[in-house]
């Protein structure tokens, strides 16, 4: 019985029902958009950066941490991040926005002989290459040091595993930097600066 | 004031996308489809690049979907995880196909939307801007009357519904406001990173090793034109629910977003990236401006 009164409900606010849901949606997607832009702040990109205070910035890290972190705490947070996450509305557009750099691993390979050779990660096609330069940036900018360890030990296993007689390898992780506008008309050259280097013996 | 929401929500009579929203979404995952899945194992796989157990690992919620979840019950059922991975790969790539091609469009648009979140997820360490955008329009293809148009389900199955036009106007209102609210945000974010107004934010953008096809170095001479083509970029994005709404500068705007992206997923090394957003962008106000009737109406009294 309560099922049908609530049908019928439903049907004769049809539109103002629909109308509601709309503005919840995108509100929430203007909310998340402007949380990116307060995150751009925060991380000294935009000209927004010299409102905030450093206590008020740290503050507001915390709590922006605590937000993005989809915390398992509150069931409340899970059920919005997982309505955001079905919906997209969490997607973020702030694209193309902070400089860009390029991230390189490189392996050192040290074989049983004595003997080296230098490789590269090997991508199929331009879209698996993007999407490992993906993970790349995520290694770079991970404030977890046993996370990126985790992560740079994984990708060296898997490239370095169809090499036999492996004595040991060194992978070294760092950045190009791509000169901007003015510093290129000087020096055209990019910088490549090493963030992490990794030696692991191989028993 | 309730009147006007009415009217701009429901009352909105234009060239219905949702056909063309369907199969160029199914196209684009399929396409995608095809460059993955050749590494597929590498990227989802137990023992992949980085192996699934850790990549699952940093989804914060228990409640979000994850790939393991399909994987998993085929493990269990005795199949290898290289197997499972590409049992349910086939399952996608049929999905993707009946999508396109509209016969049973409900289930295999829900399909293709929840393994693709799934793989989204399980993967977020490898995934960009485009996986989001793919994700956002397959929800729409599942929340939208897609199954109705250019379908084989409108041929075959007699009890389809007959078209909702207020329904449909609203859905034709959330894809035109989801995209003013993107652009709006990235011109907006652009316009107040240093940089971007001057020479440096499409400097650095189109000299990126990874993104790049063509050698724009020579635009170092030329540092007025590189200013510009970043301040244009930002007033394009800046004043897009603006001037889209403009009957006069639509098609204009229109044209020059889509030859943006154009460039993007040409020059940039972004080709779905870009194809995702023009697919985007025709969906909600392209195929009402560029219908292919309208085009040969024209023709026709030309």
């Amino acid at each position: 019985m309560s099922i049908l009164r609530l049908r019928n409900y439903i049907t004769q606010n049809k539109k103002a029902l629909l109308a509601i849901l709309f503005f919840i949606h995108f509100f929430l997607i203007i909310v998340y958009s402007t949380r990116d832009i307060v995150a751009l702040s925060i991380t000294e990109k935009s000209y927004l950066s010299n409102f905030f205070s450093i206590s008020r910035l740290r503050a507001m890290d915390y709590n922006l941490s605590r937000a993005l972190l989809h915390t398992r705490s509150s069931t409340k947070e899970n059920y919005m991040g997982l309505y955001l996450t079905l919906t997209g509305a969490q997607t973020s557009f702030t694209y193309f926005v902070g400089n860009a750099d390029v991230e390189k691993m490189i392996f050192d390979l040290e074989f049983k002989d004595g003997t080296h050779q230098v490789i590269l990660p090997e991508m199929a096609n331009n879209e698996i290459a993007l999407r490992f330069k993906h993970i790349l940036s995520i290694i770079k900018l991970s404030k977890s040091e046993a996370y990126r360890d985790l992560l740079v030990k994984r990708i060296t296993e898997y490239e370095t595993k169809s090499y036999p007689d492996l004595k040991s390898v060194t992978t070294i992780f760092g950045k190009f930097h791509i000169p901007v506008f003015t510093d290129y008309q000087k020096n055209k050259d990019m910088n490549f600066k090493c963030l992490y280097q990794y030696h692991y013996q191989i028993k | 004031m309730l009147k006007k929401i009415d009217q701009f929500l429901f009352q909105y009579t234009s060239k219905q996308p949702f056909g063309f929203l369907r199969i160029a979404t199914a196209f684009l995952c399929l396409c995608v489809f095809m460059c993955i899945n050749g590494s597929i194992q590498s990227l989802i796989g137990l023992n992949g690049l980085v192996g699934r157990e850790i990549t699952e690992a940093t989804i914060g919620s228990d409640i979000m979907p994850r790939i393991s979840w399909l994987i998993n019950p085929l493990l269990h059922a005795g199949f290898s995880d290289a197997t499972s991975i590409t049992i349910l790969m086939w399952i996608y790539f049929l999905a993707i196909i009946l999508m396109m091609v509209g016969l049973f469009t409900r289930p295999a648009v829900f399909i293709v939307w929840m393994i693709h979140l799934m793989l989204h997820q399980s993967t977020v360490q490898f995934s960009y801007g485009m996986d989001a955008f793919a994700n956002l329009l397959l929800f729409y293809c599942l929340i939208m009357p897609t199954h109705k148009y250019y379908s084989f389900d409108a041929i075959l199955f007699k009890n389809i519904k007959k078209p909702n036009p207020a329904y449909e106007s609203f859905c034709v209102r959330i894809l035109q406001i989801h995209l003013c609210i993107a652009y709006f945000f990235s011109g907006f974010s652009k316009l107040l990173t240093p940089g971007w107004v001057s020479t440096d934010g499409i400097w650095q953008s189109l000299t990126v090793p990874n993104y790049k096809t063509v050698d724009f170095s020579f635009l170092a001479n030329y540092p007025i034109v590189t200013a510009l083509l970043g301040c244009s970029v930002i007033v394009l994005e800046l004043f897009y629910p603006i001037f889209m709404y403009v009957g006069k500068t639509r098609k204009i705007w229109l044209i020059a977003i889509l030859l943006l992206h154009m460039f993007i997923g040409l020059f940039m090394l972004l080709p779905f990236f870009g194809l995702v957003m023009i697919i985007f962008n025709i969906a909600a106000f392209g195929w009402n401006e560029f219908y292919p009737a309208k085009i040969f109406a024209t023709n026709k009294q030309e």
